[in-house]
Order: C-alpha cells, then sequence, then structure tokens
C-alpha cells in the first residue's frame, strides 16, 4: 500500500464526535469534588482550634505547625508530584524569611510576603535548570551542597542578614492596617495561609500541568518522544514547591519577629531537611493532606513526650521503620483504605438470600 | 525534492557492538510508508531508537531538510515526528485518556497559569483537548475504556493506546516498532486497516514488523537489516526473493 494519494481531510486526520458525547464519556475522574469538602472540613477544625488551645506557648506549637505543613506541601510538590528529592528545603526556607525581613520594613507585609515567594521561586526554578541533566540520587546530593551553599553565603552576607547576630525588629504580620499581633491572629492568619497552600495544590492536581508533570516523571524519556517539554515542566514544578518554603519563611520572620540561622538547620534537634521529609512520609505521598497530617503529628509529638525527651532520636527512628515497612503510604493511605472497605462492605450488608 | 526523513549512514555502538552499521534510509511525504524488517538483535529497534534520539548515535539525520541534532530525545518530536514501543510505554498510573492527553497539540494553559489564575481559559482549552483525545481513542477502538485506567489494559490494547497517542499528536510522520506483535489475525487485519487510513491521510510511517502479510499490504518499500548493516532495500515482492536476505531468515523460525 503506497497510500500516495492524499487524503480528504489531511490537516485534521481526527473524526469529529458531537460535543455532549465527548464530555458524558471522557470527563476525567481526577475533577471530582471529594477533595474540596475535606478541604472545608479542616478549615472548620483550623477555625475551631483556638477553643481548645490555651495559652501563648500553646499557640506557639500550633503556629509553629502549620509553618511545617507550608513547608512539607512545598517538598510534597517537589517530591511526591515532580519526583525530584531534595535537600535544600531549609535553604529557601532561610531565603524566604531573609527576603521577608529585608523586604518587610519599608514594603509591607503583603509586599515583602509576594518576594520571599518571587525570590524563592526563582531560586528553586534555578536550582533545577543549573542541574537538568543529573539523575536523581546526583540531583540529591546536589541540592544538599546547594542549601549549605546558600545558608554560607546568607552567614556571610552580614549586611544582608545580620550575620551571626541574625535580624531583628521584623515588623508583624499586618494586612490593609489590621495589626495580626496576638499568638491567635497569628495563628489564624498562617492556617488561612496552609488552606491556601492545600487548595492551590488541589488546583494544580486537577489541572494539565499535573498531567504532564506526572507523566514526565514516570516516563522519562518515552514523554520527550511524546513531545513533552520535560526539562521545562519539572523546572516551573520544582520553583513553584520552593516558594511555599519560602512563603513560610516569610511568617516565621514576621511572626518570630526576629530570623537568625538557627532557625533553619535543626528544630528539636533534628534537621529540618530531615524532619520535613519524614513528615511527607509519615502523612503519606498519596495525598495532600499527607503533608499537613504528618506536619501536625511531628510538630505535636515532641511535645507529648518531652519527658522522654532523651529518647527523641529513638523515637524518630523507629517512626521511619514502622513508615517504610508497615505504612509506606502513610496515614493518608491508611484512611483511603478505609474509606474503599467501608464503602465495598455496604452492599453486603444486604441480607443474605 | 527532499524526502521527509533522511537518515543518511546513521551507526549506533554499544561498547564493542555495532548495533546499527551506517544505516540509510529515506521516507517521503505524503503517507510513503516504510517496513523494516531483519532478524531478532539486527538492530531495527536501536535504529529507531538513534532516530528519536534515545541512544548515542552518529551519521545525519534531516526531516523535511532541516538538520535535527542526535542524542537528544524529543529532537526529532519537533518536526512532527512520533513513535510507538516495542515494549508499549503507557503510564499504568493514568487513565487511557490521560495517556493520550499529554501528547496534545494545544499546549496553551498547561502550565500553573492555567491551573491557577486562568483556570476558566484553562476549562475552554482543555474540552477541546479531551473531544481531540476521545477521537484518537475512538479510532483505535478504546474510546469505552477512556476513563479506566492504563494499568488494565491487555498487551495488544496498549499498544493501540500508544498509537492514539501519537496520532493526537498529528504527525507527518510514526515510527512504529513492532505494532501487530501479540495480535491476533482479526486483531492484526484491523489495525493494518487503520494504518492504511492514516496513511490514506498523509501521515508517512516507518513501520518494525515481523509479520510478512501485514508488511505486504502496507507497505510500498521494505529496508532489510542483518546484524546492523542493511543487506537488501526495495519493493517487498522482490526483497523477499533475495539471496541475502534468504540466508539471513535461514533457521529463524518465520
Ligand atoms: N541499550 C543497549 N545497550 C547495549 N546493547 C544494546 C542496547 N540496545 C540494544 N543493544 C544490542 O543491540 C543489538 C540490536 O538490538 P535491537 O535493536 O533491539 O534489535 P531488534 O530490534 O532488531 O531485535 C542487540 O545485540 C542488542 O543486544
Ligand atoms: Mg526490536
Amino acid at each position: 500500500m503506497s497510500g500516495t494519494e492524499p487524503g480528504p481531510h489531511p490537516a485534521d486526520p481526527l473524526r469529529r464526535l458531537s460535543d455532549e458525547l465527548t464530555e458524558r464519556l471522557v470527563r476525567p475522574r481526577v475533577y471530582g469534588r471529594h477533595q474540596w469538602r475535606i478541604w472545608w472540613g479542616v478549615a472548620v477544625v483550623v477555625a475551631l482550634l483556638p477553643l481548645v488551645i490555651a495559652g501563648g506557648y500553646q499557640f506557639n506549637i500550633a503556629v509553629n505547625a502549620e509553618l511545617f505543613a507550608i513547608l512539607s506541601l512545598g517538598f510534597y510538590f517537589q517530591f511526591a508530584l515532580a519526583g525530584q528529592f531534595s535537600f535544600a528545603t531549609p535553604a529557601y526556607y532561610a531565603v524566604g524569611a531573609y527576603t521577608f525581613a529585608w523586604a518587610a520594613p519599608s514594603g509591607g507585609f503583603l509586599l515583602a510576603f509576594g518576594a520571599a515567594v518571587v525570590v524563592t521561586a526563582a531560586l528553586g526554578a534555578l536550582t533545577k535548570l543549573l542541574l537538568a541533566r543529573s539523575p536523581l540520587i546526583h540531583f540529591a546530593i546536589a541540592t544538599l551542597a546547594f542549601g549549605s551553599l546558600v545558608l554560607i553565603v546568607l552567614q556571610n552576607w552580614t549586611s544582608f542578614s545580620g550575620g551571626g547576630q541574625g535580624t531583628f525588629g521584623i515588623p508583624q504580620p499586618s494586612i490593609f492596617g489590621y495589626l495580626f499581633d496576638t499568638g491567635t491572629k497569628q495563628y489564624y492568619l498562617c492556617g488561612t495561609v496552609t488552606l491556601l497552600g492545600v487548595a492551590l495544590l488541589i488546583l494544580f492536581e486537577r489541572s494539565p500541568a499535573q498531567r504532564d508533570l506526572v507523566f514526565v516523571r514516570d516516563m522519562g524519556a518515552v514523554a520527550q518522544t511524546a513531545g513533552l517539554r520535560s526539562a521545562h515542566v519539572q523546572v516551573v514544578a520544582f520553583g513553584a514547591g520552593a516558594s511555599f518554603m519560602g512563603a513560610a519563611g516569610a511568617l516565621l520572620a514576621s511572626t518570630a519577629g526576629f530570623v537568625d540561622l538557627s532557625s533553619f538547620s535543626t528544630a528539636n534537634g533534628v534537621s529540618i531537611a530531615l524532619l520535613v521529609l519524614l513528615m511527607v512520609l509519615l502523612g503519606g505521598v498519596g495525598s495532600v493532606w499527607g503533608p499537613v497530617i504528618g506536619a501536625a503529628l511531628l510538630t505535636v509529638l515532641p511535645q507529648v513526650l518531652a519527658r522522654w525527651k532523651s529518647y527523641e532520636e529513638l523515637i524518630y527512628s523507629v517512626i521511619i521503620l514502622v513508615v517504610i515497612l508497615v505504612l509506606p503510604g502513610g496515614i493518608t493511605s491508611l484512611l483511603t483504605e478505609l474509606r474503599t472497605r467501608r464503602t465495598r462492605r455496604r452492599p453486603g450488608r444486604a441480607p443474605a438470600p | 525534492m527532499s524526502p521527509l526523513l533522511d537518515c543518511h549512514d546513521l551507526t549506533v555502538r554499544f561498547g564493542g557492538v555495532t548495533a546499527v552499521n551506517a544505516v540509510s534510509l529515506a521516507v517521503d511525504d505524503g503517507g510513503d510508508v516504510v517496513g523494516l524488517v531483519g532478524p531478532n538483535g539486527s538492530g531495527k529497534s536501536t535504529f529507531l531508537n538513534a532516530i528519536s534520539g534515545l541512544v548515542p548515535a552518529k551519521g545525519r539525520l534531516t526531516v523535511a531538510g532541516k538538520d535535527v541534532p542526535l542524542g537528544r530525545p524529543g529532537a526529532i518530536a519537533r518536526h512532527r515526528v512520533y513513535r510507538t514501543y516495542q515494549t508499549p510505554q503507557v503510564n499504568p498510573a493514568m487513565s487511557c485518556l490521560e495517556n493520550v492527553l499529554v501528547a496534545s497539540t494545544d499546549t496553551s494553559l498547561r502550565g500553573v497559569v492555567g491551573a491557577w489564575p486562568l483556570r476558566p481559559g484553562m476549562w475552554r482549552h482543555e474540552k477541546r483537548r479531551w473531544q481531540e483525545a476521545a477521537e484518537a481513542l475512538e479510532r483505535v477502538g478504546l474510546l469505552d475504556r477512556a476513563n479506566d485506567g492504563a494499568a488494565g489494559l491487555a498487551y495488544g490494547e496498549r499498544r493501540h493506546l500508544e498509537l492514539a497517542r501519537a496520532l493526537l499528536a498529528r504527525p507527518r510522520l510514526l515510527l512504529m516498532d513492532e505494532p501487530a506483535a501479540g495480535l491476533n489475525t482479526a486483531e492484526t487485519s484491523r489495525l493494518a486497516r487503520l494504518l492504511r487510513g492514516v496513511s490514506a491521510e498523509g501521515i508517512s510511517a516507518v513501520v518494525i514488523e515481523h509479520k510478512i502479510g501485514f508488511i505486504e499490504e502496507l507497505c510500498r518499500r521494505i529496508v532489510v537489516l542483518e546484524q546492523g548493516i542493511q543487506i537488501a532495500a526495495g519493493p517487498p515482492t522482490e526483497v523477499w526473493r533475495d539471496p541475502a536476505v534468504m540466508n539471513a531468515y535461514l533457521g529463524e523460525a518465520l
């Protein structure tokens, strides 16, 4: 068959189907609504939590949990969605905080917050761009080096960061003249940003951007031969993830009122890069709620276990092993499992014939 | 006029093995179909991999007269040349429709701008993309599986899914690696009919295949490889009579 005769419609070889037929048959399942119902549920919980929180110290813990939730959402974006394992989380966190501290006194909260987000997005995109050809493990190690480099630069660039002294007197958050000057108000501010972050991820997961990203993540060079611009897609996703970390940094700077580099190396004696990884793994990489649950649990846990402080490392190690061996999908996978089991059992409740 | 695809002296070496040895091949525009045959391990898949930039290669490659850099996956896709694989490459974690949609040529609002600030515009483009993808699926007979996970597809169906993806990309040239492997007789002749239709629309193709009837039905010309070397080329009926080709296949259960 030589096919020398040109067809009737060479420009448009695909037969047209009617619009409604397509809509009915192929509206992808992923565009379902259940994530939004969960979102509203969590929003109600966040709104009512201050009823059971007592005292400034507990509000500090809660704000901390929210900051870690935002950090973990950024890590989830980079790791779970884009398939990029990075150790540079503390670097983006720090750059976000220092950018905010630099911009807030003259620019005000919103502008400084925006600056932190934009600068860290650009820095994240740059990281991925420079390392575009590095395979997974090399990329991870390189981000470790990149992260320390950024922190060293901040340490020595004293006119910008205050060096070892840190930066003090960062203005408290204030939006259109409303000052967030109490623990409760700051809790609500950070909670709102966390919920906005989750909403952004839910929207992303319901968009063609997610589809392209997952295909690039899973299919490697095959995606490129199908016409996808793999490098571009991954650079954008990595930058977007980093911008979440920058947002967390900005909130840290303005709620704490000062930043110094020790805030970005460890929390409760555990490296922040590892702690965030642990939060995402414990919560689960299969759902946007994983990082939120993981961050909440691992921020509150050390408080509950304060009496056993000397066993902290042991406890973290056991959690890592249990998650990896018993619960590789994290807590959210357990919840999903329970839900599908319950819905499956329902028809079985009918009396046996 | 220069051919649509022109491979000149493509050579691929893996360590000491020369898997493809100075093979040249030309495909014309407008529905020309060239078959690539040869015993197992003769370098057919490696040849397609070289064209699509998946393995480092030497030689010269042009599409419609324009040079295409070698060893860069996706370089040739910019020239609207798309492919399928010997082992079907579908993402089992995604639905059939999504597996096809990624190849849509409509790239508007597919990034974070469409995901966040410009969602209404994104939806308009998405609906058009769904429709196109549904048409591509319908063409290969998988429309009723559109929302099923690709993991549930049988081997032959995965091949068809790959083909739908390649068709959605509006190719000028398709590269297909054993598209009929694993299909029964009825399915094979249905695929041949589909591919003849594709060719009649002006889409050219390079097809690797072992099934002689399939090749004869589809290809104007075939090229025979043995141990990476081109040993014959021409219309199928002439090539089969070539003694070198008969030798190459001696002992191969065909
Ligand atoms: N990635 C690779 N690395 C090393 N050798 C390879 C690779 N791909 C193919 N080969 C070798 O190249 C030769 C040709 O293989 P292939 O192109 O798959 O043959 P065919 O598709 O004609 O059956 C074989 O000897 C095979 O072992
Ligand atoms: Mg092969």
